[in-house]
């Protein structure tokens, strides 16, 4: 197993990187950070590197947005245009899809990487200011976060001139307040902005016009954490790892009824199998399906079949699902389908911007009555076809994707596990009896 | 220009088109709700759905083929909202598959999903996008099919969203909350239009309303969201309830209730005007009007003068015209005709002015003259249209656009935004225009504002302040100074690095254009240094006079000359000068309604048509030739002005030749070779030459300011605006209010040499200090005069 | 007097984070401030934002029902936001919710008679490894809330203990705190 790329979290040669330090003791703190190689890889990209090899770099890694739309980070940079505005960096921190707790962690256990990768970003796209945009609720990483900024403002790792490099880079933190769209880039803008957060229209694209009508990449935690490591072992090592078009580490998620749910760095393209049973604990109850890559993934059978798929975003397509942000979420034979669907549902349904008709109408208004009937055993064959009807009104159709998001996770149910929808249309109930899950 | 497929036709339109707009272009349609012309485009309905695709081209740099050897359509993996779509060349637009036309249908389906169908009781009715799509769209059998078969109309069975259906947002606008279709037309149009950001979405999700958590709307253009709200969900409370769109006979004219000449649409049903609504000019209001324009024709049946009146025995008594001659012929009788005295309204017309001119000429008089005359003719300056407003690289206002050219402040606000005059497509302005973007923040160094009181242009503007009414001269000559190199002396309150920084921008722009409010326009000293501000460096001037048509008058030559008060009166004018009143021994009215003013003055009143029910010509602000047009009024035997002249000259014993408005016509096309009855669609520029010296008005003195205001005393008499605008406010700094004995919120009666008025006393302490601030309310605009303060118990409070 | 009357330091503080011409996205750490403070934004607080930022009441309206932390009626002393969403489901958040409502006499939007609780049921705390969680005010998470450690909490609090104490002291904390990486090493050995 030591030749090859690396596709599996047992393979000698592979070892957790972006979570290498977490649950360390005083791990947060800058001290530690430098004891561990702190800050060197910035001090050597910013004077030993010019801001388009940084770009090369990260191109040739493979590395691909690990906000849930995968799309390769240095291609992005590269958008960035070269006209001596005033250039923004934003992480997006927003972390609100049910199932993602992944870039919790690292804010705050290790939020001095995430400030370098950040460093490095904003070198390579010649932005001198960056904005973290942290979701309300994560208190702790936000208090971390900012006080691992206050040290390296204070060691000069953030202002003027970083390591006499004639660079200038300073980091803000701007928290939410509760709104999962605002992790939609355009919609961060807005809310970054003190606007509605609703989404923004594209084009023209956030390069070009983004916060404040400047040039602006949006980047997400971890994908700028890993932007420290490819530049300091380099994009081949980087490469090693993963399928063919899915390379690097990823931080997978675990949660529902697994014995050590939580959050597992592992090498692209490991299987489903691997991080449930040999990382996970494996179940503690028997497990029908699973939800592969976030809420909006179209859930899978918890069967050999798709337990044996890699996790990489070739594979999840073909699967007519998607690795999203790697959550995975086991959901066990005694909780009913559309009961569980039905609360994504009303996540949605409750997140909603409200902008566009499909979504605020199809979505939040007419998906979760339909939901309801169901629910109270008064729905009808016709109620089906309406609520598939209504899918293919919806997806595609809206402004930004949330809309999509939503459909997809009832696509998957209906798919897999029909026959529990229409258990509930002939029988009234739920095909499986839930007890009480609460300990 | 890119060329694009729509269907079967290849168009040709600019860069930066939108799709949406390419479509119409073709002569095809695309059904649409959020998209509105001169508004950012949000792409939030996704009503306007098409398929669509365009060629790409290879490394290359031809473009891709298929097998066939045609070149390949890349499609877009999903439908495109063509209203955010621009166009690129050798787009194709697919409008009409059954994909599109599915799609679209599910859009009018999801709208309607939480719509009341309330059309029978909805004023939109028959005038609703949204009814006519559903109409459209509703009968798509093939998806709506019940279990066995038969056509289904509706599949959406749930009880639907349950808010508030009456909601005031002003006494001019009330909302539907029910009937909201969320497009933001109005909240974009707040914010994009006028600049105010006093209404927005609330909530989120489902549960998403309009709202506002301000008081009120400001009420200067708040009326033209019911023009552009898609559905019944905001509507006009003036016009609420009082007739179906298909009962109202519609009237294109022109509002005379500023300067500006705004379309207008007048919508009567029986004789009565029950709505007015904006017409679109591209060139002058796009398709916005004040709410003065909207709201103010209440009055217009109300009191009417239908018969001509006659004094018997101390009261007036209906008469016959006849009746009317012989009490004229009566009066005159003895008056030298030098001292004939002629005033006109201010919305009197070209051919009045003229008739009124031939008049005057004919008797020797010199007191001709309209109401709204400033003391320096507005033609003294060069004119600006509004669109050089959005060339102008540097703005430069004297006075408060807001209120006493309200348009202005419209296109102000739209170069700050940098906003361009949009293409003309075959359908008009685009309904989509790519180039207006959502939240632009105004550019505030374009602007520099300075008026007596804080006004709301001030807002915008970078340079700004506020002086002492009188001190617009003080101010020019500052400026005048700060441009020839020299030390401006200080103006009292103005900041003096603002004037600079003003100066500044207007010596470096190429581009510059001067508004000159009733402050300038009254006082001969500081028009003249206007006058040589805008002639010696080459600005542009909006003089913006209160009176609608005062271009055109003076063109006529209607000014006055001599210097003796007339014995007897003409009047055509809601508020003659008192001193004028007080020394005419007999006084003809021409009124539309018995006002106070005629009641005790008149010796003889004639009907008047009013503006609404004219034809005529002004010119406007612009110097842009308009065309009013009459629409139904039932008013009696009213009668125009040229009529009334008419019929005056002969109880004088004179003749005038022109009775006619065809006959003025006629002369005007003469002398003028322009024809008044073909003017082009969106009014005509006509630069007369004209040469007047100034007049200084009578009867200033004193320590309260009549502050311009969009509203005139007639409106007032309209239930609606008298409940919007409550009591007048006269305001004042603290200090010198309680210097005068004077506490916040006091109502008092306030003698002036215009009349009495009622009004509350507010503080504020941005204003000058020894001044007092009342809305002219038309009279006159600008004027500073004395005036005595009664609290109501009667007694005397200075 | 106005809430940030005397806290101008901290105001400068928060615009010197933005652009100068920018003071618009200082709302929501205004907003942020004002909930913390007075557990609620009043319309007033909304009128004084939009002075501050240079904006309209409406469009702090806009924005601040545009998010669920923001609340326009007062709250208890301690807002328990409890996820509800499908990870912490599968914990048992919704009978984790019904206990709350029943034992509290509260539902949504209400305040218990004694001042101290208010109920919030919130949308994904990013902790779904660690459900049923709830939230109480802006502070930490509170994780793997079971009815042992919530029966503490709601004694702890009732006793008006700082609530981070009472969250530290909770039954089986330090369990709870401990990371994945090193449970996934306790369970390898
Ligand atoms: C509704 C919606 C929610 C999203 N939420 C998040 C989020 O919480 N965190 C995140 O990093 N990306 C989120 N994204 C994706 C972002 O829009 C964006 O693609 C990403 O931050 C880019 O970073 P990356 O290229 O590093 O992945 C969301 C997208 C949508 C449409
Ligand atoms: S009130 Fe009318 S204009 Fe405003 S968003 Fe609703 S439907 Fe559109
Ligand atoms: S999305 Fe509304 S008109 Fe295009």
């Amino acid at each position: 197993m030591s030749t090859g790329p690396i596709v599996s979290g047992k393979d000698p040669r592979f070892a957790p990187t972006l979570y290498a330090h977490v649950g360390k003791p005083d791990s947060w703190k800058l001290d530690y950070y430098l004891a561990h190689g702190g800050y060197q890889t910035a001090k050597a990209v910013l004077t030993g590197k010019q801001p388009d090899e940084v770009v090369e770099e990260v191109k040739k890694s493979g590395l691909r947005g690990r906000g849930g739309a995968g799309f390769p980070t240095g291609v992005k940079w590269s958008f960035m245009p070269k006209d001596g505005r005033q250039h923004y960096l934003i992480c997006n921190a927003d972390e609100s899809e049910p199932a993602s707790f992944k870039d919790r962690y690292i804010m705050e256990d290790d939020p001095h990487q995430l400030i370098e990768g950040m460093i490095i970003g904003g070198y390579a796209m010649a932005a001198t200011k960056g904005y973290v945009y942290i979701r309300g609720e994560y208190k702790k990483a936000y208090e971390r976060l900012v006080a691992a900024i206050g040290e390296a403002r204070q060691q000069g790792y953030l202002g003027k001139d970083l390591f006499g490099s004639g660079f200038d880079f300073d980091l803000y933190v701007h928290r939410g307040a509760g709104a999962y769209i605002c992790g939609e880039e355009t919609a961060l803008m807005n809310s970054l902005e003190g606007l509605r957060a609703n989404p923004r229209m594209k084009p023209p694209f956030p390069a070009q016009s983004g916060l404040y009508g400047k040039p602006t990449t949006i980047n997400n935690v971890e994908s700028l954490a890993s932007v420290v490591h490819i530049m300091q072992r380099g994009a081949d090592w980087f490469a090693q790892m993963g399928t063919e078009r899915s390379k690097g580490m990823k931080l997978y998620q675990v949660s529902g009824p697994a014995r050590r749910p939580g959050v597992y760095e592992l090498p692209m393209g490991t299987t489903f199998r691997e991080l449930i049973y040999d990382w996970a604990g494996g179940p503690t109850e028997p497990i029908k399906a699973f939800i592969p890559g976030g809420s909006s993934t179209p859930l899978l059978p918890f069967s050999d079949e798709y337990l044996d798929l890699p996790m990489d975003y070739e594979s999840l397509v073909a699967a007519k699902s998607s690795l999203g942000t790697g959550g995975v979420v086991l959901i066990p034979q005694s909780v009913c389908i559309v009961d569980a669907i039905w609360n994504l549902i009303r996540f949605y349904a409750h997140e909603s911007c409200g902008k566009c008709t499909p979504c605020r109408e199809g979505v939040s208004g007419w998906l979760p009555q339909l939901f309801e009937k169901f629910e109270r055993g008064q729905a009808t064959h016709q109620d089906l076809k309406t609520m598939e009807d209504l899918l293919d009104q919806i997806e595609g159709r809206s402004f930004c994707p949330l809309a999509d998001a939503a459909v997809w996770p009832i696509r998957g149910a209906l798919r897999h596990f029909r026959e529990e929808f229409v258990h509930h249309i002939e029988h009234g109930t739920c095909a499986v009896q839930s007890g009480p899950r609460w300990r | 220009m890119p060329k694009v497929k729509v269907n079967d036709r290849t168009v040709e339109v600019p860069p930066g088109t939108s799709a949406m707009d390419a479509i119409f272009h073709a002569g095809y349609d695309v059904p649409l709700f959020c998209a509105e012309r001169h508004l950012s485009p949000t792409g939030s309905c996704r009503m306007c759905l098409v398929k669509a695709g365009s060629p790409r081209k290879g490394p290359d740099g031809e473009w891709i083929k298929d097998e066939s050897g045609e070149i390949k359509i890349f499609w877009f993996p999903k439908l495109m909202a063509s209203c955010t779509l621009a166009v690129s060349e050798g787009m194709v637009i697919d409008t009409l598959s059954d994909e599109v036309r599915h799609a679209q249908s599910g859009m009018v389906e999801l709208t309607l999903a939480n719509h009341p169908l309330d059309c029978p009781t909805c004023d939109k009715g028959g005038a609703c996008d949204l009814q006519d799509r559903a109409y459209e769209y509703g009968l798509e059998q093939k998806f709506y099919t019940g279990p066995t078969g038969e056509p289904v109309y509706t599949r959406y069975e749930f009880s639907k969203r349950h808010v508030d259906k009456h909601h005031p947002l002003s006494e001019f606008i009330i909302l539907d909350r029910e009937r909201c279709i969320h497009c933001k037309r109005c909240v974009r149009y707040f914010e994009e239009i006028p600049g105010d950001q006093v209404l927005d979405f609330i909530e989120r999700a489902v549960h998403t309303f309009i709202g506002t958590a301000d008081e009120g709307l400001p009420s200067n253009f708040s009326g033209n969201i019911t023009d552009i709200c898609p559905v019944g969900a905001l509507l006009d409370r003036v016009a609420r309830f009082r007739g179906r769109n298909w009962e109202f006979e519609q009237t294109p004219s022109v509002s005379t209730e500023d300067a500006s000449g705004q379309y207008v649409w007048i919508d009567a049903r029986s004789g009565r005007i029950e709505r007015i609504r904006a017409r679109e000019n591209p060139e002058l209001n796009d398709i916005w009007i004040s709410d003065a324009a909207r709201f103010g024709h209440e009055w217009v049946d109300q009191d009417r003068v239908t018969t001509p009146l006659v004094r018997k025995g101390g009261s007036l008594e209906p008469a016959s015209w006849e009746e009317a001659l012989a009490a004229m012929q009566k009066g005159l009788e003895g008056v030298p005709q030098e001292r004939v005295g002629l005033l006109l309204p201010g919305d009197a017309t070209i051919e009045e002015g003229m008739a009124a001119a031939e008049l005057a000429k004919t008797l020797g008089s010199g007191y001709l003259d309209f109401e709204g005359r400033s003391a320096v003719p507005a033609s003294n300056f060069p004119a600006a249209t509004f669109a050089d407003l959005l060339e102008a690289d540097y703005i430069l206002t004297i006075g408060d656009p807001t209120e006493e050219l309200p348009l202005s402040h419209v296109w102000i606000y739209k170069r700050l935004r940098g906003v361009k005059t949009p293409p003309r497509l075959n359908h008009g302005t685009p309904i989509a225009d790519l180039s207006i973007r959502e939240h632009t923040p105004p550019d505030r160094s374009l602007l520099g504002a300075f008026a007596p009181y804080p006004t709301r242009v001030m807002e915008w503007a970078e340079a700004k302040g506020v002086f002492e009414p009188g001190q617009a001269s003080a101010l020019l000559g500052a400026i005048d100074a700060l441009l020839a190199g020299r030390d401006a002396p200080r103006v009292a309150g103005v900041d003096a690095g603002a004037l600079k920084q003003a100066a500044q921008r207007w010596r470096k722009a190429k581009k510059r254009v001067l508004l000159l409010g009733a402050e300038v326009l009254n006082d001969v000293e500081a028009a003249q240094l206007a006058e040589k501000l805008a002639k010696s460096q080459g600005a542009l001037v909006l003089a913006m006079t209160p009176a609608a048509n005062a271009r055109g008058l003076e063109a006529m030559g209607v000014w006055p000359s001599g210097d003796k008060m007339p014995r007897a009166l003409l009047a055509a004018a809601d508020n003659p000068p008192q001193l004028l009143l007080d020394l005419a021994e007999f006084k003809v009215f021409h009124a539309a309604r018995l006002s106070e003013v005629v009641r005790q003055h008149a010796d003889v009143v004639l009907p008047a048509k009013t503006s609404y029910e004219k034809l005529g010509t002004l010119l406007n602000v612009e110097n842009r030739l308009l065309e009013l047009r009459p629409a139904h009024v039932e008013a009696g035997e009213a009668e125009g002005l040229i009529q009334v002249i008419y019929l005056f000259a002969q109880a004088l014993g004179v003749k005038s030749s022109l009775r006619l408005v065809r006959q003025a016509r006629a002369r005007f096309t003469e002398r003028y070779k322009i024809n008044l009855d073909k003017l082009e669609e969106f009014g005509q520029v006509w630069r007369p030459r004209v040469s007047l010296s100034p007049r200084p008005r009578q009867g200033e003195g004193g320590n309260l300011y009549l502050r311009p205001s969009m509203w005139k005393s007639r409106h007032l008499l309209g239930e609606t605006v008298q409940r919007a605008l409550g009591t007048l406010t006269l305001a004042a700094h603290p200090q010198t209010a309680l210097a005068e004995g004077l506490d916040v919120g006091a109502t008092i009666t306030l003698q002036t040499p215009w009349g009495t008025q009622a009004a509350r006393l507010e503080f504020d302490d941005e204003l000058p200090k020894g001044w007092f601030f009342l809305p002219a309310l038309g009279s006159n605009p600008g004027a500073r005069v004395p005036f005595k303060a009664l609290v109501p118990e009667g007694g005397e409070a200075r | 007097m106005g809430f940030f009357d005397d806290k101008q330091d901290w105001l400068a503080e928060v615009f010197a984070q933005y652009p100068e011409d920018r003071r618009r996205s200082a709302l929501m750490p205004l907003l942020r401030r004002v909930q913390q403070e007075e557990g609620y934004v009043s319309f007033e607080r909304m009128k004084e934002i939009a002075e501050i930022v240079g904006t309209t009441a409406t469009e702090v309206a806009g924005v601040m029902s545009f998010y669920s932390y923001y609340q326009g009626l007062p709250t208890g002393k301690y807002h328990i936001q409890v996820c509800r969403t499908l990870s912490c489901k599968l914990a048992g958040s919704d009978e984790l919710w019904k206990t709350l409502v029943e034992r509290l006499g509260i539902l949504p939007g209400e305040v218990s008679e004694d001042g101290r609780f208010s109920l919030q049921a919130v949308e994904c705390l990013g902790s779904c490894h660690t459900g049923p969680v709830i939230q109480i005010n802006d502070e930490h998470y509170i994780e793997r809330v079971t009815k042992e450690r919530l029966q503490a909490l709601l004694d702890g609090l009732s006793e008006d203990k700082p609530l981070e104490e009472v969250r530290r002291t909770l039954p089986g904390e330090e369990e709870t705190g401990k990371h994945v990486i090193e449970l996934v090493k306790g369970g390898e050995s």
